[in-house]
């Protein structure tokens, strides 16, 4: 909630100021952000919640992006809620199939079987020139809803559909939230910690899978729709596995069951570049600096901090009783 | 399609084969020890290419060959200080963690390698190769096409590959391997040195790799994703033989060039076969997955609680 009243509040600052600052370009990085944040907090049902590890986040983000550019494009008279629920429904089927593959196929075999379907859809997005235009990606030419139906100029749509995504962003966070704390998040979690006794307990693997996947193709799904309406452009190239590597290293790096975590872990591998670095001509010369980083810290987080951000702030607040306790 | 058609397609595969097994052996050799699979796999290969060029480069009186060996030398150092540095200390990780960690050094390599041999504009710049003459010769009566160094890069592996298994069932390092993989703690007990035996292994799979990364990048534009599709297909080749034994996932590195190269067949696949090889191989190897879920050769793993 605090985290969406801030965004929304960039933008307020944004159009009080007339763009002096936040910059146009900030704000987008915030956007990407909120994207990318939203096909993570999907990613941590998967990773979080029941323990699986998948590599096919890219391909299924891709898909919902591709059928909005498609839709959008080439039927016009279709509304726009209509193509999202169709993207979310396409996307509902194919979590289905991996969810039932994911029975069949467990642990570290499953990130190369999804490896192996996300390369797939990387395929077809490159090959199939009718659907996606290849390898010269689809575009849009105009803001969804605010611009075509409501009539706003550019600049106006763009900040309209960033206050929606931030309304999005916030309600999937709260509803991601709530279903981690509900029956469906503790049965996922008893999956997780130990399959076999998770079965003994009489809760359903492949009912509990089959949800995981398919929340976390739907989360993906729906960044991929935002992804396309907001950026209004997207390329293969954009959907390889360095995609899929890059949201695991948010989810990890926030501490991958906590929201605030994934939102703050996105920040760092999306938003840092597009939001801070950009000004700075180091960074803009040595992209591979950050990238490296990333790495890095993926790395440090695995081996010495599987808490993530969370533990992070959760030690130093520790810490900090610790020493209250101390002089008092 | 043809029986001479049919038998040159196998025979174009050969390379592929080659260059695939050697990258799988990589794989496997480090799945049994470590119990991970280690996604830096590709990469690590790729900075061996990427160093035999370089070598040639730097010192053009050196012959190829030791250029190679320098190659195979760097990734094999480098495979090694992945495990000494990294996994080693991470035994206490879940796989999926150590998967991640390999993930990281993947995204690191990703980036550093084209920074480190920036200098040289070695970007895009063909591999290095010893030939690029084709070879013909009769088989059953048909006149087969090969390249030299193709089949220079099957006949390698298939000494190298021959050379692995025999000190795996000959040598005391083989035995240990075999030790390890069957159990850490009860090989550790018996007095094997896991800790070298592992650590040779991921720098033997590094050298393995570099090997194949240098035939696949032979004569083709050099860049970090060279060895992106030999890698995907190495572990969808472990997956579909079976991880269990070292030859199962061997096996499987045989099928996928010869699924790919017959996918890739216009005759048999239509004009844009060239468009559509990867995704097909992609589909035709899942779903044989999905029907052999313990792989082809593999024994049913029954989980005890």
């Amino acid at each position: 909630m605090l985290i969406g009243v801030l965004l929304i509040g960039l933008q307020l600052t944004a159009i009080l100021t007339d763009g002096a600052w936040p910059k146009s370009s900030m704000l987008n990085g915030f956007a990407s952000v909120m994207i990318y944040a939203i096909v993570g907090y999907g990613f941590t049902f998967l990773l979080g919640y029941a323990g699986l590890a998948s590599l096919g986040t890219a391909g299924f983000v891709g898909l919902g992006a591709y059928i909005t550019a498609y839709a959008l494009k080439n039927m016009p008279g279709v509304p726009y809620v209509v193509v999202l629920l169709a993207a979310l429904l396409v996307s509902l089927a194919l979590g289905a199939i991996v969810g039932f593959i994911s029975l069949r196929i467990e642990g570290i075999f499953l990130a190369i079987v999804t490896l192996g379907l996300s390369e797939i859809f990387y395929q077809l997005f490159n090959n199939w020139l009718d659907f996606t235009n290849g390898p010269n990606g689809a575009s849009i030419s105009k803001y969804p809803i605010f611009q075509t139906l409501l009539g706003m100029s550019r600049q106006d749509a763009q900040k309209a559909f960033y206050i929606l995504l931030v309304i999005i962003t916030v309600g999937l966070m709260m509803l991601t939230y709530n279903l981690g704390k509900s029956s469906t998040g503790r049965a996922m979690l008893a999956m997780k910690n130990s399959s076999s006794a998770a079965q003994a307990m009489g809760i359903s693997l492949l009912k509990y899978r089959l949800l995981a996947f398919l929340l976390s193709t739907a989360y993906a799904g729906l960044g991929g729709v935002m992804f396309m309406s907001y950026l209004r452009f997207s390329a293969p190239q954009n959907y390889t596995i360095m995609f899929s590597l890059n949201i695991l290293a948010a989810v990890l790096i926030g501490g991958s069951r906590n929201l605030i975590g994934t939102f703050m872990g996105s920040f760092i591998v999306f938003g840092i570049t597009p939001i801070f670095l950009q000004d700075i001509p180091f960074f803009r010369e040595n992209p591979w600096v950050i990238n490296v980083t990333i790495g890095l810290i993926i790395i440090l987080v695995v081996m010495f901090y599987p808490g993530g951000l969370t533990q992070l702030v959760n030690n130093v607040k520790a810490s900090f009783k610790k020493a209250d306790r101390r002089l008092s | 399609m043809s029986i001479p058609e049919i038998l040159q397609t196998i025979i174009n595969s050969l390379p592929m084969i080659g260059r695939y097994t050697l990258v799988t052996m990589g794989i496997v050799l480090i799945f049994r020890t470590t119990a991970t699979t280690n996604f830096a796999q590709g990469l690590i290969a790729t900075v061996g290419t990427f160093a035999v060029t370089w070598a040639s480069l730097l010192w053009t009186d050196l012959p190829l060959w030791v250029c190679l060996l320098m190659g195979i030398a760097v990734s094999f150092l480098l495979g090694m200080f992945v495990d000494v540095a990294l996994i080693r200390r991470a035994r206490h990780i879940t796989p999926s963690g150590k998967q991640m960690i390999t993930m990281g050094v993947m995204m690191i390599l990703v980036n550093v390698t084209p920074v480190i041999f920036r200098d040289i504009t070695l970007w895009t710049r063909p591999g290095k190769s010893f030939s690029t003459g084709i070879l013909s010769f009769p088989l059953l009566g048909h006149t087969m096409n090969i390249t030299e160094m193709g089949l220079l890069g099957f006949g390698l592996a298939a000494v190298v590959l021959a050379a692995v298994f025999a000190a795996l069932k000959f040598t005391k390092w083989g035995l240990g391997v075999r030790a390890t993989a069957a159990n850490e703690s009860v090989a550790q007990m018996l007095g094997v040195n896991t800790r070298v035996i592992t650590a040779f292994s991921w720098a033997l799979a590094g050298g393995l790799a570099a090997l194949g990364g240098f035939f696949t990048g032979a004569g083709t534009a050099l860049n970090v994703t060279l060895m992106g599709n030999a890698q995907v297909f190495g572990f969808l080749a472990c997956v579909l033989g079976g991880f269990g034994s070292f030859p199962a996932p061997i096996l499987g590195a045989v099928i996928i060039p010869l699924i790919y190269n017959f996918a890739g067949n216009p005759n048999l696949m239509g004009p844009n076969a060239g468009m559509w090889q990867n995704l097909i191989t992609f589909v035709a190897v899942l779903l044989l997955i999905l029907i052999f879920p313990n792989g082809l050769l593999g024994k049913k793993y029954i989980k005890k609680v």
